[in-house]
């Protein structure tokens, strides 16, 4: 599990690799250049590192891989900034992180906000990290055997997150999952390859294109109300300077947190090791995580701390979890890292388990990369955040209105070059306004299209091998799945065993 | 009694939208064309889906009678602004592809700050100003996306 003796001395000759004036100053740019992407919707972490593999042809092996693991690192963390800032998620990674952080920055407390989650970006991304470096073989060993069974039960937990998700009606929430499902279903069908929902329009084999409708849902509602509603960007008292201290109670409130941020990064690490989960379920899982701990579960959604630091934390975990199976195993956990594997092929080097015995050197410079950037965006992330939310709260809404109409159309464009994704986000963004007003819940829809996709393979998958192997034994016959039905379970009905118990508590 | 005139049964509204898509997409499924091999495995999950959202559906009309959540829908603050908003998004959607990013963007984008600045009177200079920022931004973005990104911009029918 830990490392061995040779191993030490190649993660030494790993740091010594990386400590060149040319590696941190790429590091450096790399971790701004990262921020930008995440926080501008529609460019997302897969498509920056993408981006930016052909620049890294011309480099050496370790700076290749050290800019590449930079740009993913500060990417995750980027988008928290829109979703704080203007309740929109810069990568899907960072839905959750809306749901607090942007009545936070509305009620003035914007830079609370920013500073919990680049510090929560930072503990995961090191708690991944850490994970990477020492406990790597064996948890690629779990994460090998999950089969499709697994996947679908997995799928199944995380629409749980559902029941937690609904400010007003359950079943208008559950309604809005559903939804977020059915729409899931449009495009290719997995076994047969007919194209399923198209509506007599070819064009719509391809899908629904996932950030198109979430760049819709959220950032259309916001710019309409804040066309023909608001007169200042925020609500709260923005311009109040800091009083002595408060910063000191910032980060008291943050440490506060710390067990949140341990399990969010857990729940991060396991996460990112399951091949094709990543990001974008981890941080809605540990929303819901931390919501169902916390001792004030109704104050999520209001603007709390906790509700950003839980999101982030998870997020940044992955990359570290991710890269677990795709530098042991060869297996991808995340997109992203399915392009760090390409660039990583186009270096020459086979990701596998000889890797880190044939070019440990690389492997763990990369490694030591990714902590410096880390390390790097407490220090940016921290800085321009706080001004931009500054920024931001100066704009007159006249111009950021259309900015972010207009930041949705070049972002959702941008994805496929597609000018059908443009039109999607746009329609997603005038039923999220008609969503919100009637009260259904765009975050479960969204939910819904994510988790589609991954339960109707494992299902489909599940129930060809269930005709040879019979319906019980594959689906309720092995040991992850058992497990995983149970915390199913519990996750489904503590909502209502906690208000049950609160109500007991208070006629008691 | 007036105030509760001006408020909806919201219950019902989604009741009526989830069962027009359930009608649409269950219609939609009957239809489709796939080898017959496989047909029941590219139904399983969407038919379960859409049998769950017509119980729920069913359960949230009952609630709609029984128990119903009445708000007033849509308070809009200024109804002039959001419908032009919207009408010009639907423009911009439209004309991307078909004049390019440039000219659809810097035209709308312009048209919708000096619409919705209600403070101008005529003042040439706010005017002025108004049609540089969206000039900066646009060229901003697109120097941004084309240029430094490698994201291929359209360039419309001209290009």
């Amino acid at each position: 599990m830990f490392l061995k003796k040779g191993e030490k001395i190649i993660l030494i000759e790993g740091l010594i690799a990386i400590l060149t004036f040319k590696n941190i100053l790429y590091i450096a740019i790399a971790t701004v250049a990262g921020l930008a992407i995440g926080a501008l919707p529609g460019l997302t972490a897969t498509m920056g590192v993408a981006i930016m593999v052909p620049f890294t042809f011309v480099m050496n092996p370790v700076t290749a891989m050290a800019v590449l693991g930079a740009l993913y690192m500060s990417a995750i963390y980027g988008g928290s900034f829109s979703a704080i800032l203007i309740n929109t998620p810069g990568t899907p990674g960072s839905i959750a992180t809306a749901f607090d952080g942007y009545p936070m920055a509305n009620k003035g407390e914007g830079e609370k906000a920013i500073i919990g989650a680049t510090i929560a970006s930072v503990f995961g991304g090191i708690a991944g990290i850490i994970a990477l470096l020492f406990f790597a073989p064996p948890l690629a060993k779990i994460a090998l055997k999950f089969g499709p069974t697994e996947y679908f039960w997995l799928a199944i937990f995380g629409l749980t997150v559902i029941s937690s998700l609904g400010r007003g009606s359950m079943l208008k929430t559950f309604l809005s999952g559903a939804f977020g499902l059915l729409v899931s279903c449009i495009g290719v069908t997995i076994m047969g390859g007919a194209i399923r929902f198209g509506f007599g329009y070819y064009k719509l084999q391809a899908g629904i294109e996932l950030i198109s409708a979430l760049i819709g849902l959220f950032c259309i509602p916001e710019a309409l109300k804040i066309i023909h509603e608001r007169v200042t960007t925020y609500t709260g008292n923005i311009n109040r300077k800091r009083s002595e201290g408060e910063l000191t109670a910032i980060l008291y409130e943050i440490w506060n947190t710390r067990i949140t941020m341990l399990r969010s990064s857990l729940i991060g690490i396991f996460v990112g090791i399951l091949p094709a989960a990543g990001g974008t379920i981890a941080n809605i899982i540990a929303y819901n995580e931390a919501k169902k701990a916390s001792k004030n579960p109704e104050k999520f959604g209001t603007g709390i701390l906790e509700g950003v630091i839980a999101p982030e934390a998870a997020n940044n975990a992955t990359v570290g979890g991710g890269l677990i199976p795709t530098l042991t195993l060869g297996i991808p956990g995340t997109p992203v890292c399915a392009v760090i594997y390409g660039a990583l092929l186009l270096q020459g080097l086979r990701p596998g388990a000889e890797l880190f015995q044939i070019h440990g050197e690389i492997v763990y410079s990369f490694i030591w990369a990714l902590l410096i950037s880390t390390i790097m965006m407490l220090f940016v992330g921290w800085f321009f955040g706080v001004k931009t939310y500054k920024v931001i709260s100066r704009v007159p809404t006249r111009y950021l209105g259309p900015g972010i109409l207009f930041l949705s159309i070049v972002g959702s464009y941008s994805i496929r070059n597609n000018s059908l994704d443009v039109v999607i986000m746009f329609i997603f963004g005038l039923l999220g306004y008609f969503f919100r007003e009637v009260g259904l819940s765009p975050a479960a829809v969204v939910l819904g299209l994510i988790l589609g996709p991954i339960a109707e393979q494992g299902l489909v998958q599940a129930v060809l091998i269930s005709r040879a192997m019979g319906f019980y034994k594959v689906f309720f016959g092995r040991p992850i799945s058992i497990m995983i039905i149970l915390l199913t379970i519990f996750s489904f009905s503590w909502p209502f065993v906690s208000t049950f118990l609160k109500r007991k508590k208070k006629a008691g | 009694m007036q105030e509760n005139k001006n408020k909806h049964n919201t219950d019902l509204i989604v009741t009526i939208f989830m069962l027009v898509v359930v009608i649409v997409f269950w219609i939609q499924l009957t239809s489709l064309k796939t080898h017959r091999f496989y047909v029941h495995l590219d139904m399983i999950f969407p038919q379960f889906i859409l049998i769950c959202m017509l119980v729920l559906s069913l359960i949230l009309l009952i609630k709609s009678f029984i128990k119903p959540d009445r708000k007033t829908l849509f308070v809009i603050t200024n109804k002039k602004k959001l419908i032009i908003a919207v009408v010009a998004g639907i423009l911009w959607v439209s004309l991307f592809s078909v004049l390019g990013f440039i000219i659809s963007s810097l035209v709308i984008f312009t048209f919708l700050t000096i619409i919705l600045e209600e403070k101008f009177e005529n003042n040439p200079k706010k005017i002025i100003l108004t049609v540089i920022v969206s000039l900066v931004m646009v060229l901003g973005v697109y120097f941004l996306f084309s240029i430094v990104l490698k994201v291929p911009l359209p360039k419309g029918f001209w290009a």
